[in-house]
């Protein structure tokens, strides 16, 4: 070992430990830094220059320590945890709140419910059932009337709506997917370049972490790493993101509530390459929230709410209708439709309208009783007590929708625990913890003052040799 | 697993348990400054439906209350009606037998007598015609304008009504009680008529016929009056006993109501104090613990 060898070994522990307090500094710096994973400086030593042989005997020091790479200090199991997590907590979280919408604007229980508007209605017919042919009477039923198929034809409008914002907000979805997805790949070109090139692309691959993390939330995707450093976002069995190139989904199906059941929204790939099955996530949800309405009433919670309003005008109608049609007006003659549905007019509870004007054409009597008779406005308010009425289905529906909120919400609240615990653990690996770096900062500063103490000790050593050595007697 | 405890980890968590304490505080709030446990189905679906339910009949009920209102008020006037139409036949009565002593009375008393009930058949015929808000109380449902029709002198007297169109007042959600009064069996119709009894009594007493034997004719008239009167009583006390049952259906509904619906305030607002402790304490503690570094201890 030649006599300076001892400062280059010394000079080696003054970078190391440098580069490892700079490092410190970038891991304090990004202490708050959204998917930011700690970073650490890998070191080892180096070993003697030559070997021990028959030649050359004696002890051999090591030459010092070398800088291995910068790890990051991730798990790829932790984060896929986290992003299976995100997945679910995703669908459930925009289940919940679409069904929680629907919840509000029932307006149940309280005096601005439908069901209030109902009996309304049907103590409007009981009240023109003891004062027969009366102008006051009949006007008050037939303004109830109108602001029943009012609230009806509010209600199905509303759930258009909601099934159009659901549509708007997964288009959105779709091309967020479709954006992150590309920058997915960019990054994965950048980092499989750095990465050859023995570069540190530790900073883009937690950018990159963070997209995946996204995109799982949007559509429950999944990651396959490859061995180049890149990774595959898999999106229902097929690739979304393959390593540099990525491919674009799009929204297709029914563009309005009607059409729901006849052409079901979904997802399709882009140029061609048949449907995309979510395994869950946002659009997973938004999609399922824009299902065609079931004969049990666990389709889509939109359509499922404007069919019920359709249910509602319907029932009306025919109940209503068989009773006044039956009975006479005050004048003796029969009655006609009570309420109407235009067979043009698209969903009922659009086309619901009130036929009568006025008291003239409003028929509650009993045909052969005199015109002041009443028996069959009291038949029909009666219906309001029907085990299969109307305020039987709206009251069925409301329990329905509150068991559907109750439930999604508690899911949504389930998976939202999920995603704490999971992203609890994540973070425990991944995170900065302030007090750590700083045990850090002081060892790596006491390492380099020690580095530094060995230069002083060989410099003063070779002062020694050179200038005070062979003086003797001079 | 936990081995290792992060400051973002530590924040994370105190904000999200901070988060959930500060929900639960405002649920408790909105349940206090509401006074109701269910303010959305799903609050509790179950109760939500024995709420739509209890809500509904209270509706009906009010509506059966004012029914029973009218039923009642239908019925006082055909019970007054009935009494003075009663007073009068018993006025009839006495003029009758009075002009039954044919030979104690001189023409001009005779005559008398028969203009007087010639009066009283008139006020016996605008009874029988009473209305109650526009409509004739012992015509049914007919829309005719009197009961009695008298226009038509070749058949005087008759009774506009139709046989079993009755005037119903529902009282509960299966039962009707009828309100109105049978003027054909209360008054007879045509020939067969109280009136036309009087006027026959009129006639006989003007041409000096014996008119004593005309007395049972009156009874039987005077008896169908008392019987209908008997079955407006009874009516009228069916009524009186829907009115008190929807009262006790009323009040019950309502407790059932409160019971479902309303919260318990000392109970609400013993949880809203003691939420409002748990989360001061969170923010004491999340306070002291979220600030030590080892910074602040090195120097």
């Amino acid at each position: 070992m030649s006599t300076f060898g001892g400062l280059s070994t010394a000079y080696s522990g003054l970078v190391a430990a440098r580069a490892a307090i700079d490092l410190t500094g970038q891991n304090i710096a990004n202490a708050t830094t959204e998917g930011y994973t700690r970073q650490r400086v890998s070191q080892s030593a180096v070993g003697s220059a030559s070997a021990s042989s028959i030649f050359r005997a004696g002890v051999n020091i090591g030459q010092g320590v070398q800088i291995d790479r910068i790890a990051r200090l991730g798990d790829s199991i932790l984060d896929s945890r986290v992003q299976a997590a995100a997945a679910s907590a995703g669908y459930w979280s925009v289940a919940a709140s679409s069904v929680s919408t629907i919840e509000t604007s029932l307006n149940e229980p309280g005096k601005n419910g439908l069901s209030t508007t109902l009996s309304d209605f049907w103590s409007a017919w009981q009240n023109l059932s003891n004062n027969p042919g009366s102008t006051g009477h009949a006007s008050t039923l037939l303004a109830q009337a109108d602001q029943l198929v009012s609230r009806i034809a509010d209600g199905y409008t509303q759930a258009a709506a909601g099934w159009g914002d659901a549509r708007t907000a997964a288009l959105t979805t779709v091309q967020s997917v479709n954006a992150t997805a590309a920058q997915v790949a960019q990054l994965n070109d950048q980092i499989r370049r750095t990465t050859a090139s023995g570069g540190s692309a530790n900073e883009l691959i937690d950018q990159r972490s963070l997209l995946v993390g996204n995109l799982a939330g949007l559509t429950g995707s999944t990651v396959r790493e490859n061995s180049d450093s890149t990774i595959d976002v898999v999106l229902g069995g097929n690739a979304l993101v393959s390593g540099t190139t990525s491919r674009t989904i799009a929204l297709a199906g029914a563009t309005r509530v009607n059409d729901a059941a006849s052409a079901p929204p979904h997802l399709e790939w882009s140029g061609g390459g048949g449907t995309v099955d979510l395994d869950g996530g946002e659009l997973a949800g938004r999609l399922t929230t824009m299902g065609p309405a079931e004969s049990g009433g666990s389709g889509g919670p939109w359509a499922e709410s404007a069919a019920l309003y359709n249910r509602l005008a319907t029932s009306l109608t025919t109940s209503v209708n068989t009773i006044h049609s039956g009975a006479v007006t005050p004048t003796g003659a029969q009655g006609g439709e009570f309420f109407h549905i235009a067979t043009t007019g698209g969903a009922p509870a659009l086309a619901l309208s009130v036929v009568p004007t006025d008291v003239t054409t409003i028929a509650g009597a009993a045909s052969g009783k005199g015109g002041k008779d009443g028996s069959k406005a009291d038949e029909i308010a009666d219906l309001g007590a029907s085990a299969t009425g109307p305020d039987a289905i709206w009251a069925g529906y409301v329990v329905q929708v509150g068991v559907l909120s109750r439930t999604t919400s508690q899911q949504a609240m389930l998976s939202d625990q999920n995603v704490a615990a999971a992203t609890t653990a994540q973070t425990s690996q991944s995170a900065v913890d302030l007090d750590e770096e700083t045990m850090n900062l002081l060892t790596f500063q006491h390492a380099y003052q020690g580095a530094a103490r060995v230069l002083t000790t060989m410099d003063e050593m070779l002062d020694t040799l050179i200038n005070r050595t062979g003086l003797v007697g001079r | 697993m936990l081995g290792r405890i992060t400051n973002q980890q530590l924040l994370v968590n105190t904000q999200r348990s901070l988060q959930s304490s500060r929900s639960l505080l405002s649920q408790l709030q909105d349940r206090v400054s509401t006074g109701k446990a269910i303010t959305k189905p799903s609050d509790d679906p179950a109760a939500m439906a024995s709420l739509l339910r209890i809500q509904s009949q209270q509706r009906a009920a009010t509506q059966y209350g004012t029914n029973i209102a009218d039923g009642t008020a239908w019925l006082s006037t055909v019970d007054t009606t009935l009494s003075s139409a009663e007073d009068i036949l018993g006025k009839v009565r006495e003029l009758t037998v009075r002009g039954s002593n044919s030979g104690a009375l001189t023409p001009a008393s005779r005559e008398a007598i028969a203009t007087e009930l010639e009066g009283l058949k008139g006020d016996l015929l605008s009874k029988a015609n009473t209305t109650y808000l526009g409509r004739n109380i012992f015509a049914g449902s007919s829309d005719a304008g009197v009961a009695f029709d008298t226009s038509d002198p070749a058949a005087p007297y008759a009774f506009t009504g139709a046989a079993g169109a009755t005037v119903q007042r529902r009282v509960d959600d299966t039962e009707s009680v009828r309100v109105d009064a049978d003027g054909a069996a209360a008054f007879g119709t045509g020939a067969t008529s109280v009136f036309a009894t009087i006027d026959s009594i009129v006639t006989d007493l003007r041409a000096g016929t014996d008119v004593g034997s005309r007395l049972t004719e009156l009874d039987t008239h005077l008896g169908n009056l008392t019987t209908q009167h008997a079955f407006v009583g009874t009516r009228y006390a069916r009524l009186q006993q829907a009115a008190s049952n929807n009262l006790t259906q009323t009040t019950a509904l309502e407790s059932q109501r409160a019971g479902v619906e309303d919260v318990d305030p000392a109970k609400a607002i013993l949880d809203l104090k003691s939420q409002e402790t748990t989360y001061q304490s969170a923010l004491a503690v999340t306070a002291r613990a979220l600030q030590p570094t080892l910074l602040s201890y090195l120097s």
